[in-house]
């Protein structure tokens, strides 16, 4: 689980986030919800240690999260296994010249064996309905098929914490309702999901719990 | 004409080439055999003394090419036209000096590698030539930086026509090199490639990149690559005699 | 058959050029508006299969050689107008890349083998079998015509050497250019015609037909199919693979000695025309290398001019607009 204690962010001087202070608890769906600018990506790159903060400490499972520690290579692995993060863009994720390749890329770095890496790769073409797309290189895809990918290579890593960052933008109506609809079948599987987005009905339906910012980059509503 | 057209017909280009290739069935010879075959055959044609080899090995590319269809054969030829003809004006001289000899089998090999390597890229897609080169261990940072280059080829390119159709569309009056401001959309195309840049690299790093780079299709070995190595020993053979 | 340089006088060459010019632009016409884009590539085969039957050469008792065309056999399955274009990009070949038939005599060469052959075939063919196809009257239609179209060629070559004594003479009254008359080239032509290499013509163009009627439909034009087939192209393997039996046959052709020979054939003298006529050295002289074995350089060049054929046409059927999606070997 996730804890955050008097979360600063400075970005060159500018605040983007301000005592934050939260607990996310494994088996919730969070929807982080705020006006644009108020921070919630900056969370989320925190979230997953691609930032670290000025003040405050984060911690997941106990263990605090520092710049000093992810420096260690082991433990940098171990710390980024347990996180799965859909971009926003999916298009910045995706580098592999095939979608095979891009569903195995992580698992190969995992060190797990080859027949359960053919395994899971098998079963998420399956379940996200790539198989058309075996073969093609997947920054080449439309919207909403690059999404699936993104979403299968890193649901194919197994990672107990799930983040998405607006998992709806640039879909069409169809391409919405499919993600929203996968999602929520993803919530019984006991994950810490952790949602950013604006659009409401997601909210509405896919939230346990809804945490709010506002500009002043705080949390407002637990 | 529209100004970006050439850069859309690139891009187009490529994403047809995806498509069609996504459907291509793989070599059946292990992508890392061929190219090889190409490298040494271009190898042996520069050492060889003898035209008869280079003649002979232009001759069966000529068949090959005889077997693609006319898109392709085009396109191998155009790829052949400048080199051919720039190495023949160079070598010219040698006509003057009394050895016309010379000149015609320097174009003659010249005309024979280009050959040899536009067949083999027609007949391979660029993932699986790529690939080959992961065969030997160490060399996955290589194909790593070759595969990167092709998809941010790709993606800028695309972002740059954009860039393009938009100018163009805000422009007054005809568009050309001049007052397009080309050197607007590289610079913001170079930003935007070291954004890019940055954010595949955390990307990575969220799935646990520690330097390894495999492909989850493993070419295994059959019959075909066995029999294909008798292309390797057929080279060799006649180079000897042809010595 | 083919007639080298320095046989022929420039002005017999500039008028046989001349009248093809006309054939040429007629064949062409009638290739862009009746036939089917896809099947253009079709006559780069049926060129191809021309120039393999040209590398087979046949021996007579008497020391010469000569060879089947197959420009009836072209005719038949694709049209006369058809086999015009498809000889004539043969020759050209042929008289560029390996020396076979002259340069300035090229005009010659494809109104014998490119024009009288495959119409005088056709027109036989047609006259005999009419509209049928796959049965002996088709078989017995083809073999006529090829016989009657490759003699009519053949005819058509003596004279053309035959009057050249006549006609162009030097101070001294030899002959400039090809030295023997009428009397000696049409016998002499004709003989080998009449008999063996008709026969070849005759063998080639009705086996091949059976052929393609019965296991490779793609290369008529009167079928819809455009994809050359494995049997096609099985049978263009083993024909170019089997090439080095024309080498059997020592001895050159009546009519086609080099410079240095034609003394010795009998006329005693080398006419001048040949001597400081024109000189055109070829990349592959008589199919040959040096350095190698013939049968190497035999199967190369046969190599090497089937694929440029059919690349040739398949670019021409591009150009013409035939881009089919489904474009394969």
């Amino acid at each position: 689980m996730i804890q955050l204690e008097h979360i600063d962010y400075d970005y060159q001087e500018i605040p983007a986030l301000r005592d934050i202070t939260y607990s996310f608890e494994m088996g919730n769906c969070y929807c982080l919800e705020g006006p644009n600018g108020c921070g919630k990506s900056t969370l989320f790159r925190i979230l997953n240690g691609l930032a670290f903060p000025t003040g405050g400490r984060y911690l997941l499972d106990g263990e605090a999260i520092t710049e000093k520690r992810l420096r260690d290579d082991a433990f940098a692995k171990v710390f980024h296994a347990k996180i799965g993060y859909v971009f926003q863009n999916s298009e910045v994720q995706l580098f592999c010249k095939n979608v095979e390749d891009e569903i195995a890329f992580g698992l190969f770095q995992l060190g797990l064996p080859e027949d359960e890496i053919r395994e899971r790769v098998e079963k998420y073409i399956r379940l996200l309905k790539l198989e058309p797309l075996r073969k093609r290189t997947p920054y080449n895809l439309s919207g909403g098929e690059k999404k699936r990918v993104a979403l299968g290579a890193v649901l194919a890593m197994d990672p107990p914490i799930l983040m998405l960052d607006e998992p709806l933008s640039g879909l069409d109506e169809d391409g919405q309702q499919w993600i929203t609809d996968f999602i929520a079948s993803l919530k019984s599987t006991g994950k810490l999901i952790i949602i950013s987005t604006h659009n409401r009905e997601l909210a509405e339906r896919l939230a346990d719990v809804h945490v709010r910012m506002d500009k002043d980059h705080r949390i407002i509503c637990p | 004409m529209r100004l970006n057209l050439k850069v859309m017909e690139l891009t187009g280009r490529l994403l047809k080439n995806d498509r069609e290739n996504a459907g291509r069935k793989p070599s059946p010879v292990a992508p890392a055999l061929r190219v090889g075959a190409a490298v040494l055959c271009i190898l042996l044609c520069a050492i060889s003394q003898n035209a008869v080899y280079v003649i002979t090995v232009i001759a069966v590319e000529l068949l090959r090419l005889a077997l693609m269809p006319p898109e392709r054969i085009l396109r191998v030829l155009k790829a052949l036209i400048l080199p051919v003809i720039f190495t023949a004006l160079i070598m010219l001289p040698a006509v003057f000096f009394g050895h016309p000899r010379t000149m015609l089998t320097v174009t003659m090999k010249v005309c024979e590698s280009v050959l040899v390597l536009a067949v083999m890229n027609e007949s391979l897609d660029w993932r699986e030539v790529t690939e080959a080169f992961s065969v030997t261990k160490g060399m996955a940072v290589f194909v790593l930086i070759l595969d990167m280059t092709m998809r941010f080829l790709m993606i800028l390119g695309d972002y740059s026509d954009k860039l393009l159709e938009a100018v163009m569309l805000r422009s007054v009056g005809k568009t050309n090199w001049k007052n397009a401001k080309v050197d607007g959309i590289l610079g913001t195309t170079f930003l935007k490639s070291r954004q890019m840049a940055e954010a595949t690299s955390e990307a990575m790093a969220c799935r646990c990149f520690d330097g390894q780079y495999r492909s989850y299709h493993r070419h295994r070995f059959t019959w075909q690559d066995v029999l294909f190595l008798g292309v390797y020993a057929a080279m060799i053979a006649l180079f000897v005699m042809t010595k | 058959m083919h007639i080298p340089d320095n046989y022929l006088s420039p002005q017999t060459c500039g008028v046989m050029a001349a009248a093809m010019v006309p054939v040429w632009a007629v064949s062409i016409n009638k290739i862009k508006k009746d036939m089917p884009k896809a099947k253009i590539p079709m006559m780069g085969v049926a060129a191809a299969f021309s120039f393999l039957a040209m590398m087979f050469n046949v021996p007579i008792p008497g020391g010469t050689t000569g060879h089947a065309v197959g420009g009836s056999l072209i005719a038949i399955l694709l049209g006369p107008y058809a086999a015009c274009l498809s000889v004539s990009v043969a020759l050209l070949l042929q008289a560029l890349i390996f020396g076979d038939g002259g340069i300035l005599a090229f005009g010659a060469n494809c109104f014998n083998m490119a024009f009288v052959l495959p119409f005088v075939g056709y027109a036989v063919y047609k006259l005999i079998a009419g509209g049928h196809q796959k049965d002996t009257r088709e078989y017995v239609g083809a073999g006529i015509g090829s016989y009657l179209g490759i003699n009519a060629a053949a005819l058509c070559a003596a004279i053309e050497f035959g009057i050249q004594p006549m006609l162009f003479r030097d101070a001294a009254g030899n002959a400039l250019y090809c030295p023997y008359g009428l009397n000696v080239s049409i016998p002499a032509m004709m003989i080998g015609h009449l008999t063996v290499f008709g026969l070849a013509e005759v063998v080639f163009t009705v086996a091949i037909l059976a052929f393609v009627r019965k296991a490779a439909p793609e290369l008529s034009v009167s079928t819809a199919e455009s994809k050359s087939s494995n049997p096609l192209k099985v049978l263009l393997a083993v024909l170019i693979v089997a090439t080095p039996v024309g080498l059997l046959a020592a001895g050159t052709a009546w009519g086609e000695w080099g410079a240095d020979e034609i003394a010795a054939t009998g006329v005693g003298y080398t006419p001048k025309g040949m001597v400081h006529g024109f000189d055109y050295s070829a990349l592959l002289p008589d199919y040959s290398f040096s350095g190698l074995p013939e049968w190497f350089g035999y199967i190369l060049s046969a190599v090497i001019g089937v694929a440029l054929l059919i690349i040739i046409f398949r670019l021409i059927g591009y150009a013409a607009g035939g881009r089919s999606k489904t474009s394969h070997a």
